[in-house]
């Protein structure tokens, strides 16, 4: 049962002149499925990141159900988060890439290799199990990838184009499965995509971020119309109930 | 941002203890106890009274510390600079070469200069002790005798050539593999695009491979300048910095005015000389590696 | 397709084609004089070390024994040495792959304003010559009761290659990407254990090195020994090795074979190690004066 909350959140990397992510304020149901959409570079990935606390926002109050995490720890959190890199663990073989989480947690071994076989599973990678992720291509990393973040029933899925390396068909067919499947969990989740088809078919809503600061928030399938009028009421409000 | 660089700054700390007791520590130490007439027996040793810089100017009244200075550069430069430095560049292009030719012989040379480099520095001057033993040494006894000359008193008579020759021994695989590690890194169509102007062997090593180890070769030199600088045991165990005071070089003369004539204070002038020579060679050392970054 | 082929065969064209026989004679003749050079000294550690009545010039022992190995055992107490060596060397290596791990680690990740000036702080150590400071680090050692003890010959020797293992250490983790702790934090771990268990296992080889690296400097690091020992109990093989050389030039004659046979179990593990892990070292080496 997971709201999560963007409160007038900024952060500007000391390196840079611009903000990464200029006073973002986004609210994502329980259970709801978000896609954000934007072109590169404008600050999907930083926003993901702060609210797994792997960045500390300048200004701004992160929280998932109503309580703020910004001074909690990463691993405390319970956020899973697939990187758009993957970050696979390159010494471990891809089961154990998968229930390293498991284990953190402390569940059995039997209860681990029942968990990882049924993702593994979902995702048609049983055949990959005993592989190093260096013997893998980028698409099965990033099944993967994924299977690690699913396995664990977090709090909130954080996605980072998870699917950008799976061909078309692949593609279309791991998304449905993916969707099917954060239905069944009902876990909030925060999908980053460059692929418009994608956003529309998988979202509930999809925020749309054309520049640094520009927030849009809109249902799925509704239109993405750049809107310069929206600019002056942006700001101070709760987007997602702005456009719903 | 403060508390997750906090983490990290904890994680510095064990090395950064050891590093103030063991380097920083002695550094001050040496500079405060220059300015005393700390000894090591006797009333100084219990009660060391401040002599502001009578150490060092007492130091540099001295005329065997001039003699060891000199001895000291002849022995870097003609360690270092020449043998080293030279031998090393000479072999990492040889070497390099015959690879490319296919000839496996440089892998033996390469495995040689890599052994002597390798072993500890007392045994390096052990070998060379037996080496240049006027009786029996392997110099005299196997190799002039058996050319038909008679032995020749290498360390009596000529004691500088003689540790700088052991100290090559050692040295020169630095900078070999500095060399060679360079040499790796060129990018071969720099070649391919010369040979396609018609450029000869010569041309391309003159105009290519050497411009390209230019930056690299400034920094192993002053890198060997200062390891050669602090040399010891090498000395010590062949020559002891004799005879008389023809190879007593700074590090072994800090040693023998501490430990041999007991005075502490003095030595550590010494040692503050030292540090300083090498402070400097060191910041302009890491300056130019800087501006390689 | 044809750019490949094409530039297959000016490289064909112009690799080893013109070498005449008389380049490679020369070549040749440099290797060997070069080989012998840089070996002979060694050929005679080794034929001394197995000759009974060893004198200082090479000539094979007319009948190989192991009987110098047998006296310096029986005589002259080396298996102390040894012990006392592997102990401080060991106990070194612990030391020193902790506190580098940790250090390069977080220097490796630190983000700070000052961070440069604690890289370049580290390197200014780096080039400091023991030589300069042994005799403050004498005093200092005897001020804190650090002579003549195991706690003080570990800590000094762990010190001594601090500031080069860290700066080397550094750079390994700056090879591994963050976002593999990153995971590992997401996944419910400790920045501690996730070094332990994700770092470290990927940055392996730089730990190889610097364990290999300390447990050799320690090992065959005699300027502090000789400065900070002076009991029999904790003498090491480098001071034992240095009280026979020293016997030259003394009342008693230098017994070479006694000497040559210390040597050879003094730098056959160093050599062992160093040329077992050549690779790996030498790596980290050409990385020290690369990247600075
Ligand atoms: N660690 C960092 N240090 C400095 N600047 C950074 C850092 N990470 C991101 N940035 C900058 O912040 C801005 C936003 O980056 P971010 O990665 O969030 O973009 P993105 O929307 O995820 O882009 P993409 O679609 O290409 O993944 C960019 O201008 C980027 O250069
Ligand atoms: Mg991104």
């Amino acid at each position: 049962m997971s709201r999560v909350e963007y409160a007038d959140v900024s952060k500007r990397f000391p390196t840079q002149d611009r903000a990464a992510v200029d006073r973002l304020t986004l609210d994502v149901a329980d259970g709801e499925f978000l896609v954000l959409l934007g072109p590169s570079g404008c600050g999907k990935t930083t926003a993901l990141r702060m609210l797994a606390g792997l960045e500390h926002p300048d200004r701004g109050d992160i929280l998932i159900d109503g309580a703020s995490v910004i001074r909690l720890e990463p691993k405390d959190r319970d956020v899973a988060l697939v990187f758009q890199s993957y970050a696979l663990y390159p010494h471990m073989s891809v089961r154990d890439n998968i229930q390293y989480p498991l284990r953190v947690r402390q569940l059995s071994a039997a209860e681990r290799g029942r968990k990882v076989e049924r993702v593994a599973e979902l995702l048609g990678i049983v055949n990959l199990l005993p592989r190093r992720p260096a013997q893998l291509s980028g698409g099965e990393q990033q099944r993967v990838a994924l299977a690690r973040a699913i396995v664990r029933e977090p709090r909130v899925f954080l996605m980072d184009e998870p699917l950008s390396n799976l061909d078309a068909k692949l593609r279309t067919h791991t998304r449905t499965e993916l969707k099917a499947l954060q239905q069944q969990l009902g876990v909030t989740t925060i999908f980053v995509t460059h692929d418009q088809a994608e956003a529309m078919t998988m979202s509930d809503r999809i925020a749309v971020l054309e520049r640094a600061s520009r927030w849009r928030v809109a249902r799925a399938h509704r239109r993405l119309a750049p809107r310069r009028a929206a600019r002056g009421r942006r700001r101070r409000r709760p987007q997602g109930r702005a456009a719903a | 941002m403060v508390a997750r660089n906090s983490t990290y700054l904890v994680g510095v700390t064990p090395a950064a203890l050891l590093l103030a007791l063991f380097f920083v520590g002695p550094a001050l130490w040496a500079l405060y106890s220059s300015l005393t007439n700390l000894a090591l027996v006797g009333i100084d040793a219990a009660n060391p009274r401040f002599v502001g810089l009578d150490n060092y100017a007492r130091l540099f009244a001295d005329p065997d510390f001039w003699t060891v200075i000199r001895n000291s550069v002849v022995f870097v430069v003609g360690s270092a600079v020449i043998g080293q430095f030279v031998l090393g560049l000479a072999l990492a292009l040889l070497i390099d070469h015959a690879e490319h030719r296919g000839w496996w012989l440089g892998a033996l040379a390469y495995g040689a200069v890599l052994l002597a480099w390798v072993n500890p520095a007392l045994i390096a001057g052990f070998l060379w002790v037996a080496m240049y033993d006027f009786f029996f040494g392997s110099l005299n006894h196997v190799f002039l005798s058996s050319l038909g000359f008679g032995p020749v008193d290498w360390i009596g008579s000529f004691p500088m050539p003689a540790v700088i020759l052991a100290n090559i021994w050692r040295g020169t695989a630095f900078t070999m593999i500095i060399f060679l590690g360079a040499l790796k890194t060129i990018p071969p169509d720099i070649y391919e695009a010369a040979r396609i102007d018609g450029a000869n062997a010569w041309r391309r090593f003159w105009d290519h491979t050497l411009p390209s180890l230019r930056p690299i070769a400034a920094l192993a030199l002053l890198s060997i300048t200062m390891s050669t600088f602090g040399t010891f045991i090498v000395i010590q165990a062949l020559t002891n910095g004799g005879p008389g005071i023809a190879t007593e070089v700074i590090a072994l003369y800090a040693f023998h005015t501490a430990f041999k004539s007991f005075s502490i204070g003095y030595g550590s002038a010494i040692a503050v000389v030292m540090l300083a020579l090498n402070f400097a060679f060191a910041v302009v050392y890491l300056n130019w590696s800087r501006a390689r970054a | 397709m044809t750019t490949r082929a094409a530039s297959r065969v000016t490289r064909t064209a112009a690799a080893p084609r013109g070498a005449s026989w008389i380049e490679a004679l020369a070549v040749h003749v440099v290797f060997v004089l070069v080989a012998v050079f840089f070996l002979v000294p060694f050929l005679w550690l080794f034929t001394a070390a197995f000759d009974a009545n060893a004198e200082a010039y090479i000539r094979f022992p007319a009948q190989p024994t192991l009987n110098n190995f047998v006296r310096i055992f029986t005589e002259h107490d080396f298996g102390r040495a040894l012990a006392n060596s592997v102990f401080v060397a060991g106990a070194t290596m612990l030391l020193d792959v902790v506190a580098v791990a940790l250090a390069g680690y977080s220097l490796s990740r630190l983000e700070w304003r000052f961070k440069s000036w604690i890289t370049y702080a580290v390197l200014l150590l780096q080039t400091m010559p023991l030589s300069a400071t042994m005799v403050p680090i004498y005093g200092l050692a005897r001020a804190l009761g650090l002579r003549n003890s195991y706690l003080g010959l570990i800590l000094i020797h762990a010190a001594i290659e601090l500031p080069f293992l860290i700066w080397l250490m550094k750079g390994f983790f700056d090879n591994v990407p963050r976002y593999l702790e990153e995971a590992a934090w997401l996944d419910g771990r400790s920045k501690l254990r996730a070094l332990a268990e994700v770092v470290l296992p990927v940055a392996r080889n730089g730990i190889g090195v610097v364990a290999g690296l300390s447990f050799l400097a320690a090992w065959a690091e005699v300027l502090m020994m000789i400065i900070l020992i002076d009991t029999q109990d904790l003498k090491t093989v480098p001071l034992a090795f240095y009280e026979a050389l020293r016997t030259r030039g003394g009342y008693t004659e230098v017994q070479y074979g006694i000497v040559a046979a210390m040597g050879v179990l003094y730098a056959v593990p160093v050599m062992a190690i160093f040329l077992a892990t050549r690779r790996m070292m030498v790596r980290g080496l050409i990385a020290t004066s690369r990247g600075l």
